[in-house]
């Protein structure tokens, strides 16, 4: 709040402001600046953008605003009444994307299509840093992972949530990207993955892997424990560990005993008393995690039909055609060097489907099942809750390969080319 | 003869050459079933039997491509590749076919067998192809000029004067009114080519500009509309085919079916063009 302004007489002043519980302060002055304001559940929000950046406030606004609900409802209330947020100009784009306690930059949005939420992301991703360091004030240099990547995650939580679940940070009809996608894509196709533990102070992280690991695996292993524990759960671990340490400095160590004692809670004995050996192999290891679906095989064995009378068996030819049963057998690897419990979907040729689990320790395990139906499909992971999985297309194997959007896509790929060659052809 | 004359003789003109338009779009499809079916198979390969291909149903899908790994960069170069060769022989092909339908729209009915066709499309594609290069330099320093410049100049200060955005709208509708003109020119062009038989392109090009200046609100006009209309018909194709996800087997053979039937359209339009030119020298 204001507290003092002295007009020094000779065309300047001296103003004095005083803010309660921030860990970092800045200011910013330009007289191009558009101000807009707004207020949401008594916060007063106020926008300075450029005069292109105007025509996109009101998308700033609503995202913002989303992203102030979705974490005060699922991690603790803003503290502060007051917020501010930046859309510097082209020339000063150097400063867009950077967090400091109760004011913000982002990006203009003036000029990015309304299909591609970029400049909503960039918002989102900044105002959590509201919480994630400025409540929560880990230390962002030595522990990157607690800023950034808890950041990241719920960034990717609140654009997919509010933007659409598969399409929130691109909805076009053929192109179609989540904003989850996009930060698991950067950890899964880096080739550095297993470089390093993700648990690095930010100057150690070798060969440029510092934003893969702080940003994307750290939120990618994020959506993995949410996948185990449950998104209530991942939820109350989050509420839990901002009523403990809202206005003070945790370590790593500090948010995995928030999320033991609150699993355990939750679920008891049943995540093996607590979750350190999720934390050793994610975040203090630096093995990746691949399960594999190795191959499904359904062989005929003969179900004989008879009558037994004394020592001597009548067997009915009849009932051998009409009694035939088939051992299928199921066979699933792990491939990386994570170990996390996994299940299993497999499919028989009636519709019937059967879900196994397995706590995914051995190198492989084969499932068998004698019936009157094949196997023809089976899914590892079929609900995708481990988003550590480097590679989901070896997870799954069916029959009859799809190959409808193959060649849809090669139709297209048609058509595209004879419109292009008529098209430059005058 | 006045505008609506000249576009019905062009389309009447241009449907009775069904033959020739049926030809250049067989061979088209060749030409790009020659790249695409190898690379369905690539796909097939790559994809296998999981049954993640189901994400594919709706569209791209970041996370399956981040999955493929290296073999993504396998079939991104493929398809670089066999684009890049498609455009190129697809231009010299349709450029081919140019000199043929000329020759087709400036011949009276039914004077055009399709061996004469072809043997008129051999007998003029080098100059065609002279004219057609031409023609793609011209409207490339044209557009470096009136787009590309005030571009240059304005968009630095773009932050701080909207306004600036508007006159890049200016400048990008003027772009599109005068391409009429280059148009009208080379089709002219060809179409002097084609009824004295002469191989001179530059002179041709001359031939055009005059055209243009005797006659330029009808010349400019019948480009004009056609244009106009052929735009329209890219753009509804293009989101036809963007927004269509057919699923099933049945679907994805109509859908090709569909396409197929749009880039006929498309190529008929354009042979309309040309013959609507010629009917302007008439």
């Amino acid at each position: 709040m204001l507290i003092d302004e002295v007009d020094n007489g000779d065309g300047t002043k001296n103003i004095t402001w005083r803010a309660e519980d921030i860990v970092d302060f800045a200011w910013t002055a330009w007289p191009g600046y558009k101000v807009v304001k707004d207020t949401w559940r008594g916060v007063e929000i106020t926008l300075m953008t450029t005069e292109q950046g105007l025509k996109k406030a009101d998308n700033q606004y609503e995202a913002v605003k989303y992203a102030l609900e979705y974490l005060d409802d699922r991690v603790g209330p803003y503290p502060w009444p007051h917020l501010t947020f930046v859309d510097p100009p082209l020339s000063g784009s150097g400063a867009c994307g950077m967090e400091y306690t109760t004011l913000f930059t982002s990006m203009g949005g003036g000029y990015i299509p309304s299909f591609f939420k970029l400049a909503e992301m960039v918002t989102i991703h900044e105002f959590g840093h509201a919480y994630f360091m400025g409540i929560l004030a880990s230390n962002e240099f030595e522990e990157p992972w607690m800023d950034e990547g808890i950041n990241s995650y719920w960034e990717q939580r609140i654009v997919d949530h509010y933007y659409g679940d598969g399409y929130g940070l691109i909805h076009l009809p053929f192109v179609k990207i989540s904003d989850y996608d996009d930060g698991r894509s950067n950890y899964i196709s880096s080739a550095s993955r297993s470089a390093a533990t993700n648990d690095l102070p930010s100057w150690m992280y070798p060969h440029g892997t510092y934003s893969m690991m702080s940003y994307s695996k750290a939120s990618t292993w994020l959506h993995t424990l949410e996948g185990l524990i449950g998104t209530e759960t991942m939820d109350d671990v989050f509420r839990e560990y901002y009523r403990r340490w809202a206005f003070r400095h945790p370590s790593g160590k500090d948010f995995i005993a928030v999320v033991n004692d609150v699993v355990a809670m939750k679920h008891g004995a049943k995540a093996g008393g607590n979750m350190d050996w999720f934390f050793d192999q994610v975040l203090y290891g630096n093995e990746i995690c691949d399960y594999r679906l190795a191959g499904i095989s359904s062989r005929k064995i003969r179900g004989y039909a008879g009558v037994i009378d004394g020592d001597t068996v009548t067997y009915a030819d009849a009932d051998r055609k009409n009694d035939t049963l088939y051992l299928c057998k199921v066979g699933v690897e792990r491939v990386g060097g994570i170990c996390l419990p996994i299940e299993v979907l497999i499919g028989f040729d009636d519709g019937t489907e059967v879900r196994e689990t397995w706590d995914g320790k051995d190198r492989f395990r084969d499932f068998e099942f004698t019936g009157p139906h094949r196997a023809t499909w089976a899914k590892v992971d079929p609900d995708n809750k481990i988003d550590m999985d480097v590679n989901r297309l070896n997870n799954s194997w069916t029959e009859k390969p799809i190959h409808e959007p193959a060649r849809r896509m090669m139709n297209k790929f048609v058509f595209l080319m004879q419109m292009l060659i008529s098209l430059i052809t005058p | 003869m006045n505008l609506i004359k000249t576009l019905k003789k062009g389309a009447a003109c241009t449907a009775s050459s069904y033959k020739a338009v049926l030809l250049i779009w067989f061979t088209t499809l060749v030409l790009t079933l020659a790249v695409a079916l190898p690379l369905r198979s690539l796909l097939y390969g790559a994809f296998g039997n999981t049954m993640a291909v189901e994400r594919l149903m709706n569209g791209f899908d970041l996370g399956l491509i981040s999955d493929l790994g290296d073999t993504f960069g396998d079939l991104t170069s493929a398809l670089s590749a066999g684009t890049m060769l498609i455009i190129l022989a697809g231009f010299v092909l349709l450029t081919f076919f140019a000199g043929g339908l000329f020759k087709r729209f400036i011949t009276a009915w039914g004077g055009l067998r399709v061996s004469d066709f072809l043997k008129a499309s051999a007998n003029n594609f080098i100059p065609f192809l002279k004219i057609a290069l031409l023609l793609l330099f011209a409207v490339a320093v044209f557009s470096f000029v009136i787009i590309g410049i005030p571009a240059l100049i304005i968009v630095p200060a773009l932050s701080e004067a909207s306004s600036s955005s508007n006159i890049m709208y200016l400048f990008n509708g003027l772009w599109l009114l005068a391409l009429p003109v280059w148009i009208f020119t080379a089709d002219y062009a060809r179409r002097w080519i084609a009824s004295t038989g002469s191989h001179r392109a530059f002179r041709a090009v001359g031939a055009g500009f005059r055209a243009l200046r005797e006659n330029f609100w009808l010349s400019y006009g019948t480009v004009f509309t056609i244009m106009v209309i052929n735009g329209l018909c890219f753009v509804l194709a293009l989101w036809f085919a963007a927004v269509a996800m057919p699923d099933r087997g049945l679907l994805v053979f109509l859908f090709f079916i569909a396409t197929q039937v749009l880039s006929i359209l498309r190529i008929f339009l354009k042979a309309w063009r040309y013959a609507s030119v010629c009917q302007v020298g008439n």
